[in-house]
């Protein structure tokens, strides 16, 4: 059992080995994703096609442009994404993805490119007003996330770990939940589709996003930083940005649009 | 790669004892396994009874069109979709736990599949057993209970066994209602140390094990079954 | 034969297979203690006569008593009925998963109430009668043909029925088996059972029987002593009939 135990795991190791040195070489940038998470990266239908679009999406168009690659989205579940990269299966992955120090064994990141909160969502009236009241309750996440991670810190919490956020924001609304961790973000977008539910103002924790690379590949994380660096400078970056968050005052229309749209993919 | 290979394992299950993912999912994954092959048994009994006396003497037919109306559906949609719809559905409002609304769902799968496995078992039993039964002055029921029924659940024994083997594996998309079984423990080590091979392999293997182990005490059971007549 | 009053009573017995009468008419009286045979060419509808005595199968019309009870009225309880009428058949039908101490116990002790001692007591009883008292711990399968037979025969007489129905008992079994079971059907008859066999056995119908009827296409066509009925048939097609057979 023992042999063939290392021999499939030799013949696993050798393979991904060998899709490694393959990878980024034929001009197409491939990135993987979980198109569930808007407004970073979500499916919608655009002229009756559908697209993977979101931040996350444009800002990896924008990178592989400046590389003088095509980009290629390929979407997976959360947490398969970071294994993509790991065995070279994409060379790039964008998911709204925090730098964590268990990640940063697997994979090498980028220069954050935004910072993120997780919020805590919670029903209309909840006794929860802060992150310290989160103590003994059933807190529902989505598996992989950092919402997930961090949460287990919390004392006596039943964790509830869903395939798909808005599985958990459904069991909150069953009653089945007392609160939900997740990204800001959708956080918002979530709560101004369910009545009922509320954010809570102060975030659970602040995290930054970052590219995922593979490890020791140090001239092809250089090349993607600089794209970053050069987007950030010229403006280009924040344009998208504008284009799913815009400011606070017109965050509504655009939490609607990225609403609208995710019903749509689901 | 011996060491590479112990350094995996330290960091898949030991570190932060995440093997504690795999243990708890196994609790998980065996009570919904045993809950609903209980029910599965119960509901599939009764359907045989009804389906079969009703083959035999034309009686139940609402019961019979019932019954039939249920194993069409269950058999004819997947179970993963059987198990949402019990989740956020039919079951949303319970306030049952999710293990349990879990189980039901299996069950009710399973009992699906067992009711046309032990349904199968009566048809196979001569007719004449059941007319010595009744000629006896046993009714039918008891004709069922002391007769039919021991000899059609020792046929269909290993189709039994077999169908226990399927539930165990099915329960592994227990996962989509966020309920932590076996499958969704390694999933879970998986999103902590983005290692797909350590924790699928050891997932899988922990199946395979309980399916073989399963599968010799079956024979087993069969064989001291069988010698009872020679 | 002494004047007895009826046991059974038929009266216009019809039983119609989809499209087929099996039984077109069937009147006949059987006493106390009578053995009465029942012979004729298969298909002629005398298997389904016996069967439909402890209505295995249900007649279509007509009125059998048994007791002085109908056994077809809707409000009888025919299970209580047919404690009283043992059954033997073509194909023994024991239960393979009971021993045949369990075969013969169960029904007295789950019917009649009978304790497990004495239910077993009484089953020695009758399996030393018929020779196979060292069998009781055997199962079905560990049996000859022959065995088979006579722990049907004993299982049936473990509830002491009024009257035994045997449906053609010895055709499923070769020949050197035939003897043993004719021998305990023998006994039983000589201790005033009351008797209905379906049987091809012309020779023992001579030799045991009080009656034989002679069935063919639903309907008895002759019946009489057996002495009269071999040596002097009336019938042309009983005629046919026993110059085939014997």
């Amino acid at each position: 059992m023992k042999k063939l135990f290392a021999a499939v795991l030799l013949g696993t190791m050798t393979l991904s080995m060998g899709v490694l040195a393959s990878a980024e070489d034929d001009g197409v940038l491939k990135m993987a994703t979980n198109a569930e998470f808007p407004p970073y990266e979500y499916h919608e239908m655009v002229d009756g096609e559908d697209k993977i679009v979101g931040i996350d999406a444009e800002v990896a168009g924008l990178i592989a442009e400046e590389l003088g690659m095509t980009l290629e989205i390929e979407d997976m579940a959360f947490d398969s994404v970071l294994a993509a990269v790991q065995t070279g299966q994409v060379d790039i992955a964008m998911a709204g993805i925090t730098v964590t120090e268990e990640r940063l064994q697997s994979v090498s990141f980028t220069d954050p490119y935004t910072t993120a909160t997780q919020m805590i969502i919670v029903p209309e009236g909840s006794d929860i007003k802060g992150p310290d009241d989160l103590a003994g309750k059933t807190i529902g996440v989505q598996l992989g996330t950092t919402g997930d991670i961090y949460v287990e810190d919390v004392e006596d919490a039943t964790i509830e770990r869903f395939n798909k956020g808005f599985e958990a924001v459904q069991d909150l609304l069953a009653g089945r939940l007392d609160a939900v961790v997740i990204d800001g973000e959708p956080a918002k977008v979530f709560v101004s589709q369910n009545e009922g539910l509320v954010l809570i103002d102060e975030p659970f924790t602040e995290e930054e996003y970052a590219i995922a690379v593979a490890k020791d590949n140090e001239e092809f994380l250089t090349k993607v930083n600089d794209a970053l660096t050069k987007l950030k400078e010229s403006g280009a970056f924040q344009e998208v940005v504008d284009k799913y968050i815009s400011s606070d005052d017109s965050a509504d229309e655009a939490e609607t649009e990225a609403a609208e749209s995710e019903t749509a993919a689901e | 790669m011996i060491q590479s290979l112990m350094d995996r394992i330290q960091f898949n299950f030991i570190d932060g004892d995440r093997w504690v993912y795999l243990a708890d999912g196994l609790k998980n994954t065996l009570i919904m396994t045993v809950f609903a092959l209980l029910l599965g048994l119960v509901i599939g009994f009764l359907i045989a009874i009804v389906r079969s006396t009703h083959d035999k003497t034309g009686s139940l037919r609402v019961l019979n069109l019932f019954c039939k109306v249920y194993l069409t559906v269950i058999r004819g949609t997947p179970v993963l979709v059987q198990l949402l719809i019990c989740y956020f559905v039919i079951l949303v409002n319970t306030g049952l736990p999710k293990v349990a609304i879990a189980f039901i769902a299996f069950g009710l799968n399973s009992g699906a599949y067992v009711a046309e496995i032990i349904r199968s078992g009566i048809m196979s039993i001569d007719n004449g057993q059941f007319e010595a039964g009744r000629s006896l002055g046993f009714n039918y029921v008891q004709t069922m209970i002391f007769i039919i029924l021991p000899q059609a659940l020792k046929n269909v024994l290993p189709a039994l066994g077999n169908e226990f083997i399927v539930l165990l594996k099915e329960t592994s998309v227990a996962g989509y209602i966020a309920i932590a079984d076996l499958t969704k423990g390694g999933d879970i080590i998986r999103s902590r140390t983005f290692d797909a091979f350590m924790p699928l392999i050891t997932v899988a293997i922990i199946y395979l094990v309980m399916v073989l182990t399963f599968s010799k005490l079956l024979s087993i059971l069969e064989r001291r079954l069988r010698n009872n007549e020679r | 034969m002494s004047v007895k009053e009826p046991l059974i009573r038929v009266e216009d017995l019809k039983k119609e297979f989809t499209g087929v009468h099996a039984l077109n008419g069937v009147s006949t009286k059987i006493c106390r203690g009578e053995v009465v045979f029942v012979v004729g060419p298969s298909g002629s509808g005398k298997s389904t006569f016996l069967r439909c005595l402890n209505r295995l199968e249900d007649p279509t019309s007509g009125h059998i008593y048994f007791d002085g009870v109908d056994l077809l009225d809707k409000k009888v309880n025919i299970n209580r009925h047919r404690q009283k009428m043992g059954m033997v058949f073509q194909h023994f039908n024991l239960f393979p998963h009971m021993t045949v101490l369990r075969n013969m116990t169960i029904a007295p002790m789950k019917l009649q109430g009978v304790s497990r001692e004495e239910a077993e007591k009484e089953a020695m009883k009758l399996l030393e009668r018929v020779g196979l008292a060292d069998r009781a711990g055997a199962y079905p399968s560990q049996l000859s043909g022959g065995q088979k037979q006579r722990v049907a025969i004993v299982r049936a007489l473990c509830m002491k029925p009024e009257v035994m129905l045997f449906d053609e008992p010895t055709s499923a079994l070769d020949p050197e088996m035939v003897g043993e079971v004719l021998q305990v059907m023998g006994e039983l008859a000589k201790e005033n059972m009351t008797m209905v066999v379906v049987t091809h056995e012309m020779g023992f119908a001579k030799e045991v029987a009080h009656r034989v009827l002679f069935m063919a296409e639903g309907q008895i066509l002759e019946e009489g002593p057996p002495a009269e009925f071999f040596a002097n048939p009336k019938n042309e097609r009983l005629k046919a009939f026993l110059s085939k057979v014997i």
